[in-house]
């Protein structure tokens, strides 16, 4: 907790100084008043014509306080806009350098609560409780300053009643952690109870449980109820004790003062003894001796949020991850020059890579390859066997611990990388898609500032991918929206949206992850013929576990699991059977052999 | 706005008189705070007059009046709190039981569109439970205490009670309401950009591979940044508008106080009220201050609540009617017995958005107790099928029929279909409550058999048995459990029917062994329809119906060469290499 409160940003100390000002203005405002009321009660002045100067100069006074605060607030949260765009900011930069083969990057969703919804916690935590903090460091001495000038007794009963700061800000952390303990309490909270049983709706409507399902929604909410109030009841004694104090130290104050007018009481004076003036002066300030440990306390747990939030942040985005090779690790777009005069299939070289996760785990070692132009490609092997991470790493889609790729003429390197990148077509098991027009969906690899783009070379994609069918169905053809996440495709149409995708984009390299997994039969048999189209005059090297898909290769590169213990067995991995070519060794680090010809 | 209201109002049907007590709380507790400096300005003024010789004055009541009024704000205070706090718990238990049945009673094109839904409804949800204690609370209690102080500042001179109440309410009370609520569409603006974050994140992760090898990754991450930008630019018009609520709040009190010391000194000077008189007039003010100071921060949650409100208040209104509904109508279902008929007549499907039919004139007659598979292509429409016969998703046009009756709503008549889904969910509780989900009085002896029956013994033995509790979404099971617990969940509601869609897909061929062994023995003696592309899963089946594009294309029953030929088309890598 220590630790990260030191990165929390802090409100600006302006906003600090000027919101303890305009509590501060309170001290004349009440002079004036005091001494007005006095003289109306004295008949020193007589009517409200006679107070007209007090009551002008209590209201500019108003005016400039509310003109101090206002300012406050809006600098403290300008500052806290800042910081939350700040966040938002980095983290997405973050997580844009982070590499596709990591496994262990953290749930998306979680990132995108952190940065849509938790960071909002910033805000209370600068606006109110770095303010308050400071006012709670200022404004009470000052008052009782103010206050022992006229009466020592009075400034005593305050200090006195304001029992020493650190005991009760301890009170008050208690409060704030048995609160954020009610709240996460074991059964978690009315929402989560909800979403639970909402997630699984549809299955709650099979099993004809839907009001039984309500009930125990609302019996569950009964439980949180009750445990949550038992530690409120607790929890909320910590603020009464702040009240006590504050009431009785003011309750103190005005019999001392009324003790003293009636001459019954003559010590605890600092000079003059005190009139109705300086004793209600006195009086008038002494609430706000305390007002501050109040909006102190209010906002205490604004701090604990603000913590939790930097510790999920530290927690999601600091630790090392994989990286894409990139040049230029600030998030602006390059501007991209894309001559459609294809460039030649490139030579694919891969000497000695290997691939190391930031935690030590080798994902790839020392695998070398090198694939002719026009070559096509299977890289086979058990699962964790890195098939993907050299894909990954080929696409510099994960940066090598050592050895070298070269992809034409270019030797991967952060400087390079997106140029190669440019001559590579990718080719995912579950490609992205954006709710925008199937069209915009499969030109997803050009800039979003190209023109339309050429009609027939997407109708041509998507008659090679096996979409034709498809698409000819769709109500609007090509200008048809997709939905976010493929909403209205299935897992095969998806699939081969993204050998459509790899055809338009008409690059002279492409890489292919798994294309043919957990398909039904025919829709792999398009997917596999889709990709033969996408390799004619390129190079293809696609990882696979597909018998089938592999022998229509040109050539079979084996990869051997990189290191014992074995890895965790993948749900999707072909049993020993499935091998393409029985009868080949299987060797470490690489074997190759011809896969196509007659057997 | 009205949506508002009646969440409001639903507030007040829930815990009325918890409500309503934390409101009178709330007012004592200014009341407390105003007699307590009031109290003691009337003790000084009194005294410093007696002190000079100018009247008699009695100290007693006075300063036993501080120390009540101490302690009387002190209690009422704390008990306001609980009073409030507990109340408003209630009316959340209750608000997520309306919303979950207004979810539940939605038409199944709302439920399709529940992703979305779900990922706001948190934070509405958030936004609501604050109605009552930042809105309701503290607008109720400032206008009842300042009524209260108007009354009473009327019966010493009308023009009093005006000169204080008029700023007191209008800038302390009608000022920030108004203003808060003209923030509306600012907050829904800021609401957007909050989600085009979140989305765009999500977006940036899932396709990063994609948006990096197109060279647009850094696009994707400053698209990330375009929305934080929008965000902040509304924040920026939110916070000139929280300022001046802020700036207003402040100010009413301030005017007030005037008033009460210019009216109160002509008052003093006419004769109409004695000096101490006079200080308390001034002094009681100062509750103008206390009064309208919460609703200072209404500014930013105004907006939000509204926003929220009216995503909720329909789904509230429809799961309280439902309420209703059920209460009246809890019938016991009568379980049936034995195998059922399935019958498809003409059955069309169609998607709303003009695509073609997802199911296409489909006609097909399955006699009690025999076991189809349906196979073919992925998006074919086996799983519409399977949606269909379950009462799912309703025929735009046709009829089903299970066991010679109707198919209506989820689960068939009288719950006679039992459907495994290809996403399995469970919920948070012990094994025994989620076995229990169709048949809340089955016996234990039916759960251990029907764990027993799906394999689960190895699973659950080690672990605590039916008692093994699991985490939220039903943690803490891998994906082969989860599908064998949920085929022990329909064993134990005993469909006379059992459709599963894609029973092993994701599996290892391991486990997917055991859940197909374990489903072979568990479904005997029912009729049964399997959605596949694996020839493993199809070799439950007796008869295969081959789907395409939403029509039946083939129907071969074992024995028939179609037969044959039709699983010799299915997915199987190991039969393939033997090929």
């Amino acid at each position: 907790m220590s630790r990260s409160s030191r990165k929390l940003p802090s409100a600006p100390r302006a906003a600090c100084l000027l919101s303890a000002g305009a509590s501060l203005i309170w001290i004349p405002q009440a002079f004036v008043l005091a001494r007005a009321v006095a003289d109306a009660v004295s008949g020193a002045a007589f009517g409200a014509a006679d107070l007209l100067v007090p009551a002008a100069l209590f209201l500019v006074l108003a005016l400039v306080r509310t003109g101090l605060d206002t300012l406050s607030v809006r600098l403290a949260a300008t500052h806290a806009a800042a910081e939350k765009h700040r966040i938002r900011a980095t983290v997405a930069a973050t997580v844009a350098a982070w590499s596709p083969v990591d496994a262990t990057r953290p749930p998306v969703g979680e990132v995108a609560t952190l940065v849509g919804d938790q960071v909002e916690s910033l805000e209370p935590f600068i606006v109110r409780y770095g303010p308050a903090r400071f006012r709670v460091s200022v404004v009470p001495i000052v008052i009782a300053l103010v206050v022992a000038w006229y009466a020592w007794a009075a400034a005593l009963v305050l200090v006195l009643a304001f029992p020493f700061i650190p005991l009760l800000t301890s009170l008050i952390g208690m409060e704030a952690r048995d609160r954020s303990k009610a709240q996460l309490a074991e059964v978690g909270t009315f929402t989560g109870v909800l979403l639970d049983k909402l997630a699984g709706l549809s299955t709650i409507r099979l099993f004809g449980a839907v009001d039984r399902t309500a009930e125990a929604i609302g019996t569950a909410g009964d439980g949180i109820r009750r445990r949550t109030m038992g530690v409120l009841a607790l929890a909320f004694l910590s603020s009464a004790v702040i009240e006590v104090f504050s009431a009785i130290g003011v309750g103190l104050v005005a019999i001392f003062i009324g003790f003293s007018l009636l001459g019954w009481i003559d010590f605890g004076v600092t000079g003059a003894p005190l009139d109705l003036a300086s004793g209600l002066f006195v009086l008038l300030l002494a609430p706000d001796f305390f007002q501050p440990l109040r909006d102190f306390s209010a906002a205490y747990h604004d701090k604990a949020a603000a913590e939790a939030l930097m510790d999920r942040h530290d927690a999601l985005i600091a630790p090392a991850r994989p990286r894409l090779l990139r040049a230029d690790p600030a998030p602006a777009a390059p501007p991209v020059v894309l001559t459609h005069a294809a460039p030649a299939a490139p030579t694919v070289t891969v000497h000695g890579l290997t691939v190391t996760a930031p935690g030590g785990a080798v994902m790839v070692a020392d695998v070398s390859f090198e694939v002719s132009p026009g070559e096509t490609v299977a890289l086979w092997g058990p699962s964790g066997a890195g098939k993907s991470t050299v894909l990954a790493a080929l696409a510099g889609l994960v940066a090598p611990s050592a050895g070298t790729i070269t992809v034409g003429d270019d030797t991967l390197s952060p400087t390079t990388a997106d140029a190669i990148r440019r001559r590579v077509a990718w080719i995912g098991q579950t490609p992205l898609t954006l709710s925008a027009s199937l069209a915009r969906n499969l030109t997803l690899a050009e800039p979003a500032d190209r023109g339309p783009a050429d009609p027939c070379a997407l109708e041509r994609a998507i008659a090679d991918a096996g979409l034709g069918a498809f698409v000819a169905r769709l109500p609007r053809g090509l200008a048809t929206p997709i939905g976010e996440a493929g909403a209205g495709l299935s897992g095969g149409e998806l699939r081969r949206l993204a050998v459509a995708r790899a055809l338009v984009a008409d690059r002279p390299l492409v890489l292919a992850d798994e294309p043919t997994a957990d398909l039904d039969a025919d829709t792999a048999d398009a997917v596999r013929a889709g990709l033969l189209k996408a390799a004619a005059g390129r190079t293809l090297i696609v990882a696979t576990h597909d018998p089938l898909l592999a022998r229509q290769m040109d050539r079979v590169i084996r990869l051997a699991a990189p290191s014992a213990p074995p890895p965790p067995a993948d749900p999707a991995a072909p049993q020993p059977a499935a091998d393409p070519a029985p009868r080949a060794a299987a060797g470490r680090p690489v074997a190759t052999e011809p896969a196509k010809g007659p057997a | 706005m009205s949506a508002l209201l009646a969440v409001i109002g639903r507030f007040f049907t829930y815990a009325p008189l918890r409500l309503l007590a934390g409101v009178v709380l709330l007012v004592l507790t200014l009341a407390a705070g105003l007699g307590l400096l009031a109290a003691s300005g009337y003790l000084i003024a009194g005294t410093a007059l007696a002190g000079l010789g100018l009247i008699a004055f009695d100290t007693f009541r006075p300063s036993a009046a501080i120390r009540f009024f101490a302690l009387a704000r002190t209690g009422a205070r704390y008990l306001e709190r609980l009073v409030s706090h507990d109340a408003t718990f209630r009316v959340l238990a209750a608000l997520r039981v309306d919303v979950f049945r207004g979810i539940a009673a939605a038409p199944a094109r709302v439920q399709r569109r529940s992703a979305d839904l779900l990922a706001r409804l948190s934070g509405d949800l958030d936004a609501l439970d604050a109605v009552h204690l930042r809105f309701v609370a503290p607008v109720g209690a400032a206008f009842t205490a300042l009524l209260a102080l108007g009354v009473v500042y009327a019966l010493l001179s009308p023009v009093l009670a005006v000169a204080v109440l008029v700023p007191a309410v209008g800038l302390g009370v009608v000022a920030p309401v108004w203003l808060a609520a003209r923030g509306r569409r600012d907050a829904r603006r800021r609401h957007h950009g909050i989600d085009a974050i979140r989305r765009r994140i999500v977006d940036l992760d899932r396709g990063r591979t994609e948006w990096a090898v197109a060279g647009r990754l850094g696009e994707a991450a400053s698209s990330v940044t375009a929305a934080a930008d929008r965000v902040a630019a509304v924040e920026a018009r939110q916070h000139r508008r929280d300022m001046a609520v802020r700036a207003a709040g402040l100010l009413a009190g301030q005017v007030a106080i005037v008033g009460a010391l210019l009216v109160g000194a002509d008052l003093l000077a006419a004769g109409a009220v004695s000096g101490p008189v006079f200080v308390l007039i001034v002094l009681a003010a100062f509750t103008v201050l206390e009064a309208v100071q919460p609703l200072r921060a209404l500014a930013l949650d105004l907006g939000r609540m509204i926003l929220a409100a009216g995503r909720i208040a329909p789904l509230m209104r429809v799961g309280a009617a439902e309420g209703h509904r059920s209460a009246e109508s809890l019938a016991p279902s009568i379980h049936p017995a034995g195998p059922m008929a399935i019958r498809l007549d003409a059955v069309t499907v169609r998607a709303d958005d003009g695509r073609p039919p997802l199911l296409d004139g489909v006609s097909l007659a399955i006699v009690p107790g025999e076991r189809v598979a349906l196979v073919g292509p992925s998006g074919a429409g086996k799983s519409t099928i399977l949606a269909v016969i379950a009462g799912l998703v309703p025929p735009t046009d046709g009829r089903v029929d299970v066991g010679g009756r109707p198919v209506v709503g989820p689960g068939g008549p009288d719950g006679a279909v039992g459907l495994l889904t290809q996403r399995i969910d469970l919920f948070q509780g012990d094994v025994a409550d989620v076995l229990r989900l169709g048949r809340p009085d089955a016996p234990d002896a039916a759960l251990g058999a029907a764990v027993t029956a799906a394999g689960l013994d190895p699973v659950l033995g080690p672990r605590d048995g039916l008692a093994f509790t699991l985490g939220e979404g039903g943690s803490g099971l891998s994906g082969g459990e989860r599908r064998r617990l949920a085929l022990a969940r329909l064993l134990v509601a005993d469909p006379s029917v059992v459709l599963l869609d894609e029973p092993t897909d994701g599996l290892d061929a391991v486990t997917a062994d055991a859940v197909l062994a374990a489903l072979s023995n568990a479904t005997a003696g029912r009729t049964l329809v399997v959605a596949t592309h694996r020839r493993t899963e199809a070799a439950l089946a007796d008869r295969l119906v081959s789907v395409r594009d939403g029509r039946i294309v083939a129907d071969a029953r074992r024995g028939e060469p179609a037969f044959d030929a039709l699983m010799h088309r299915l997915t199987d890598p190991a039969a393939d290499l033997a090929a």
